[in-house]
């Protein structure tokens, strides 16, 4: 039988395919039905979520939106605004009051005066890195009324665990030039720098055998966890 | 007498008179891995003063005194926890997993003591009464457990058509709420508690109620709140409501939203139900509240994965007695010159 003409040839979307499938396989076990579960701290911190079956009722874990809400499976985009920037290392319950504040501050004042501030960073940078012991020997304070601007020590840990180098920053006092600044911009300084000194560190350990293994066990459950 | 009389009013105009809405947070902690789900109550401050959160399969808890963080434990494989109480004698802590587990941990020795059978679905939402649990699950049951008996089981009760959302008894454990995502509430007697009899049911609500509180100085009063499309009570997308006890007003969190509200903690006077303010910090939706047990510090978890602590219900009226019996004086209308 001949081939009908007016058959569209429709190039197959791999994506939805893999979608209809995988929402299939999910919907069959009821515990997905609202949510998945490590799911969402897999795929980079976006709820993957699914609407409910029952009919009627809503699934709380999507954002209000016109488009369609029903039957099918959408990958919302629950993207985490995080208030600490991703090279920051995370610890659990760490108090990150005085880090909020700055990079709120930071943030305030780059609406403010953008060019002003691109002159002032590192200033500081010629006393780095001068590990010492810090007046507080503990992480960075909460309560930013506790940091002279003069001296902020900030003790940082990177998430991998048991074997990782402690950084110690220790920003001198400032010269008689950079006693112009403010403490603020003396505390956004020096988050600066910490950022520059940290994400150096990040890189030096992502280069270790270790650390690549770490991210191909990682990158190998991902996939296996879609099957 | 005059005097002492004269100097106590003159402190309890000068407190109102200095109570402002905060700014901002006290107290930012960081919150990695905290799921953002509305079908979790993952957050509770016990009467010890120690805040248990679950973040993604781990289970810790701070403690507000000496600001200590302990894990208390990490759920195996794709399991997490879903819900935590603290018991109210601080000795116990429940937690509800997805995968329709429900434990029971000693708080003192951070051990499992043993585990609750009867849900077959995920549990979001628990609620001690004395040494009863109760706990609600995606399985659209309640289960009143007695935790030391060998079968835990009390009795199990099926009202909601969907998961249920939220629980809280009432502060005299005479009758328990339940929310639930077919946007129902249910008020059930604890003396009689079966599926076909409970007190009330009430279906205003357009959305999902995971929010409820009984009201401290009214007895019969209860607050709710429900999910996104709601617009009943004023309150849109309220995950989370603690009422104040020291001033008569309530705190509710909220998530999504195309009003002003979004992500924001927003204090409500009552019973007028006019707003004192807002608090507008959180990056994005907030999901949980939970309350001190000195009455004034809230703490609210955010999917910005902060906790993020507020003076807000502060500061107390000291020496209550003594305050009412001055009422009583002043009503009294006593006149200053005698």
């Amino acid at each position: 039988m001949p081939e009908a003409r007016d058959r569209r040839v429709v190039p197959a979307d791999v994506a939805a395919i893999y979608t209809r499938r995988r929402a299939s396989v999910l919907f069959g076990s009821d515990i997905y039905n609202d949510s998945t579960g490590s799911g969402s701290t897999r795929f980079g911190g976006s709820g993957t979520l699914l609407v409910a079956r029952d009919i009627g009722v809503r699934n709380e874990n999507t954002p209000l939106s016109g488009a369609n809400r029903r039957g099918s499976r959408r990958r919302v985009s629950t993207t985490r605004r995080s208030a600490l920037p991703s090279w920051y290392p995370r610890t659990p319950l760490r108090e990150i009051t005085a880090v909020v504040r700055a990079i709120e501050r930071r943030r305030t004042r780059f609406g403010e005066n953008e060019g002003q501030q691109s002159g002032n960073l590192f200033h500081t940078d010629q006393h780095l890195p001068n590990p010492s012991v810090p007046a507080s020997g503990a992480q960075l304070e909460h309560n930013p009324s506790v940091i002279s601007p003069n001296q902020v020590s900030v003790k940082l840990r990177t998430p991998s665990g048991c074997k990782v180098p402690k950084i110690m920053l220790d920003i001198a006092t400032p010269t008689a030039e950079e006693s112009v600044l403010t403490p603020q911009k003396q505390l956004l300084n020096s988050i600066d720098t910490v950022e520059k000194v940290v994400k150096e560190e990040l890189l030096k350990l992502k280069r270790t055998p270790s650390a690549k293994k770490a991210e191909r066990d990682k990158r190998v459950r991902t996939l296996l966890s879609m099957r | 007498m005059r005097e002492e009389e004269a100097v106590a009013f003159k402190n309890i105009s000068k407190k109102h008179h200095r109570r402002q809405m905060p700014k901002r947070e006290v107290r930012v902690l960081d919150a990695p891995h905290i799921v953002n789900d509305y079908y979790t109550n993952i957050l509770d401050w016990g009467k010890n003063n120690t805040l248990a959160v679950a973040l993604g399969s781990e289970m810790y808890l701070w403690n507000a005194n000496n600001r200590n963080v302990s894990k208390l434990f990490e759920a195996n494989g794709n399991d997490r926890p879903a819900s935590v109480a603290w018991s109210e004698n601080t000795k116990f802590i429940a937690v509800g997993f997805l995968h329709s587990k429900l434990q029971l941990w000693d708080a003192e020795t951070s051990k499992p003591i043993r585990d609750l059978e009867g849900h077959s679905k995920r549990v979001a939402a628990i609620a001690w009464n004395g040494q009863m649990l109760t706990s609600g699950s995606h399985d659209k049951s309640i289960i009143n457990h007695d935790v030391r008996a060998g079968r835990n089981v009390i009795c199990q009760v099926k009202g909601h058509r969907a998961e249920i959302c939220g629980l809280k008894w009432s502060r005299r454990g005479n009758m328990l709420s339940s929310g639930g995502n077919e946007n129902h509430i249910y008020v059930w007697d604890s003396s009689k508690m079966s599926s076909s009899s409970y007190l009330h049911c009430f279906k205003e609500h357009c959305a999902a109620v995971k929010a409820l509180a009984w009201c401290p100085y009214d007895s019969d009063v209860l607050a709710s709140g429900g999910g996104t499309e709601d617009k009943c009570i004023k309150l849109w997308n309220v995950c989370g409501l603690e009422w104040n006890r020291h001033h008569k007003e309530i705190l509710s969190g909220h998530g999504f939203s195309t009003s002003t509200q979004q992500n924001q903690l927003c204090l409500w006077r009552y019973p007028s139900m006019t707003k004192v303010g807002g608090l507008d910090r959180h990056a994005s939706r907030i999901l949980h509240l939970s309350q001190s047990p000195d009455g004034l510090t809230v703490v609210s978890a955010g999917a910005d994965e902060t906790l993020r602590f507020w003076d807000v219900f502060g500061p107390p009226i000291n020496d209550t007695p003594q305050i009412s019996n001055l009422d009583n004086l002043l009503s009294l209308k006593i006149s200053p010159i005698r």
